[in-house]
């Protein structure tokens, strides 16, 4: 019963933590238009480039094969876990389950020995990268070691079949340790980037490909938000509005400089 | 090397040119604490609304996965050197922010100037599967050291925009000269023509203003006599302004300063207002496009705009009986400027019209959204010291440049052959790009090329000089 709470508490907090962020990008004040051509391709494109990761094979082959195995090992286990909400054949479980963690395992390995061999890469790599990597590899990897043990995934379907009861589950040791790593995995993304998969939508639709007339509602908030004070110092600023700034007669700070 | 090398004086990466022309004196007062402080402007909404959403989104969400470094020709052609990165800037700032990189004269001077070793063409981001905009961050920097210390280029500064502002003309021309200028090119119609044209100026009510980068009058003043000619033959009604600052179309505060940005695009507004024209019809200038038909479309300043070549597009084709191809025997590529292509989109009006006038047209690979930056992007072209010159040469514009003999490779030497590129700023950077060619290649703007096609003409406009 404590194992179903914890999933639960970590489930909410994932959606709620996602929530909130999605939320903060989206109160972000209208961005000016900034297009960036071509514009208006297809939504399914750019949403199988989370799968095809097509813009990688073309230029970093080697990172692009370990990115995408990390990438579908993610999104599989989504699937996976999906698929056992919904009482999928367990042939269908087993092809999901086996496959996320195994991709997820050698892509943990693989994005790891990328980073750190890749002269390019290895100068942009920060502690919080390779804590990540063995994060992930640690649910990947105790993910395949449960399959190993529990083949048919008897346990997981008894444990997921039941998580929206209140009924007490039996399910082996291995395979409470990798559902409470699974808890844990999801609290750890909370403090990752990995929104980027959802926000890359918003990117390109509102700001990106975003050549749409102006609204009503968007030029009443840009009359706003011209009208907030700005705090910039330089020499032809004097921190009024920006209006004011914009329209303002040129006597500005640094032609006093220059007459001085 | 490492990313913290920046901080290093004794680091040999960093200090082979300099546009900023500021020593690390001029850094002296910038504490970490005040850098820091100045930097999170750039993250407020009353600072940095225009651009927050997607400085905050590269900032947060870039993966440094390096996918955008190969689509950058400056990286690729500098030999890969890491401070050319698209992504280098952006973790230098990160990390300086987050306390990761030690914050000292040397190390805020070049990450300043590094600001300026980029085009802000954007084909980084085209690569970026997240959406993230390095080309952004860029400009974000160039704004901090503006906007919060008056560090800039004079180029753009002092003798761009603030030149702009008070004289009428990053050139320096105020409207006395500018209508000297204008009767200079009256005056060599005929010889083109056959008979004279009256260049309008200041006539309220037409339907077009027109407006041009003013560097275009002074250094190929054969453009404004090709639109001269053109527009009576397509019957259009139009005028020049003489007002303070409408006869130069550019804005340069889009490379550098939201605020001087602002000032040039509210003052381009009340001169759109002021003559009562129907619309504002822009000249072959890129940045003047991006700015006055994307940048400003937001903002609460209301005219119609619309470009050149989209009416080039309409009226070529309207009155095509009037052009001949055969005048135009040169093979011809076109250029395509990043702020009117990969910024605006618009890349088919500039072919459909060169189609029409023009025997043997060729198409440079890549092209359209996908070009290379022609290296003087973002303002780099008009900065004329030698040694940042050298660098447009032989690093921004060095992708260009192969393009271009690529794409002339099967014709001989002594043929002369034409780069058609359709934007003042483009035109100043091939300029030194072509100067020391000894394929017989030149460069020309897309009127010209249009004109030049006209039965009738009295004397061409591809091979004569004014």
């Amino acid at each position: 019963m404590e194992l179903k709470v914890f999933i639960w508490l970590t489930t909410g907090f994932i959606l709620g933590a996602y929530g909130f962020f999605i939320v903060d990008w989206l109160n972000k004040p209208p961005h000016l238009r900034w297009e960036l051509y071509p514009i208006n391709q297809s939504f399914w494109k750019l949403a199988l480039g989370n799968i095809t990761f097509r813009e990688y094979f073309k230029r970093q082959p080697v990172y692009g094969v370990s990115l995408w195995a990390w990438h579908m090992g993610f999104i599989l286990a989504m699937f996976f876990h999906f698929l056992t909400l919904i009482h999928a054949p367990t042939l269908i479980l087993q092809i999901a389950g086996y496959a996320s963690f195994a991709l997820g395992t050698v892509g943990s390995i693989l994005v790891c020995l990328n980073r750190t061999f890749d002269p390019g890469l290895r100068l942009y790599a920060v502690p919080k990268h390779y804590i990540t990597y063995v994060v992930t590899f640690i649910f990947f990897f105790t993910g395949a070691l449960s399959c190993k043990y529990d083949p048919g995934l008897v346990d997981y379907q008894k444990f997921w079949f039941n998580i929206f009861n209140t009924a007490p589950v039996e399910i082996s040791m291995l395979t409470t340790v990798h559902i409470v790593l699974f808890g844990l995995f999801m609290l750890y993304i909370t403090t990752t980037k990995w929104i980027h998969y959802i926000l890359r939508f918003f990117a390109h639709y509102f700001i990106l490909w975003d050549d749409r007339p102006v609204s009503p509602k968007t030029a009443e908030k840009i009359g706003d938000l011209m009208n907030l004070r700005t705090t910039w110092n330089g020499p032809h600023h004097y921190n009024g509005s920006w209006m004011n700034e914009a329209t303002r007669r040129l006597n500005f700070k640094e032609d006093k400089q220059d007459e001085n | 090397m490492r990313i913290e090398d920046i901080a290093d004086p004794n680091s040999q990466e960093f200090d082979d040119i300099q546009v900023l022309n500021v020593d690390n004196s001029t850094f002296m007062r910038i504490t970490p604490d005040i850098f820091r402080k100045a930097a999170n402007k750039l993250f407020e909404v009353k600072n940095n609304w225009p651009f927050l959403q997607l400085l905050n989104h590269t900032y947060k969400y870039c993966r440094k996965c390096n996918n955008c470094s190969d689509r950058c020709p400056i990286f690729i052609e500098s030999g890969r050197k890491e401070p050319y990165r698209p992504s280098y800037r952006a973790e230098v700032l990160r990390r300086m922010l987050e306390g990761r990189l030690e914050i000292n004269p040397t190390s805020l001077r070049r990450l300043a100037e590094l600001a300026y070793r980029c085009n802000i063409c954007r084909r980084c981001a085209q690569a970026c599967m997240i959406g993230a905009d390095n080309g952004l961050i860029a400009r974000e920097i160039r704004k901090l050291f503006s906007q919060e210390w008056g560090i800039a280029p004079d180029a753009l500064h002092k003798n761009g925009t603030m030149k702009h502002l008070k004289r009428g003309s990053s050139t320096g021309m105020n409207p006395d000269g500018f209508k000297h200028m204008v009767a200079y090119i009256e005056s060599q119609i005929p010889e083109y023509f056959g008979r004279p044209l009256k260049i309008p100026v200041d006539e309220e009510g037409a339907e077009y203003l027109f407006v041009n980068n003013a560097g275009e009058f002074i250094s190929w003043p054969h453009n404004l006599l090709a639109y001269t000619i053109l527009f009576a033959l397509f019957e259009i009604s139009w005028t020049l302004s003489s007002e303070l600052m409408a006869y130069d179309a550019v804005n340069y505060g889009v490379w550098y300063d939201d605020f001087q940005f602002l000032r040039t695009a509210m003052k381009h507004a009340g001169n759109a207002a002021s003559l009562k024209t129907k619309k504002v019809l822009i000249g072959e200038c890129g940045h003047a496009h991006k700015c006055t038909i994307a940048l400003i479309d937001r903002l609460p300043i209301g005219y119609k705009r619309e470009s050149v070549l989209l009416l080039l597009e309409e009226k070529v084709g309207k009155y095509r009986h009037l052009f001949n191809s055969f005048a135009n025997p040169y093979p011809i590529t076109l250029h395509d400027p990043c702020n009117i292509s990969r910024m605006l989109g618009i890349y088919e009006p500039q072919r459909n019209v060169l189609k029409q006038v023009v025997r043997d047209f060729r198409e440079m690979v890549p092209n359209r959204a996908d070009n290379y930056c022609c290296g003087g992007g973002s303002g780099l072209a008009i900065m004329r010291d030698a040694p940042i010159k050298k660098w447009r040469k032989e690093v921004a514009g060095a992708k260009k440049m192969k393009q271009i003999l690529e794409v002339f490779s099967d014709v001989p030497n002594e043929k002369i052959k034409y780069v058609c590129a359709p934007c003042s700023n483009c035109k100043a950077q091939l300029r030194d790009l072509l100067e020391d060619n000894t394929q017989n290649i030149r460069y020309i703007g897309l009127a010209e090329v249009v004109c030049n096609s006209l039965d009738g003409l009295k004397k061409p406009l591809l091979d004569g000089e004014l």
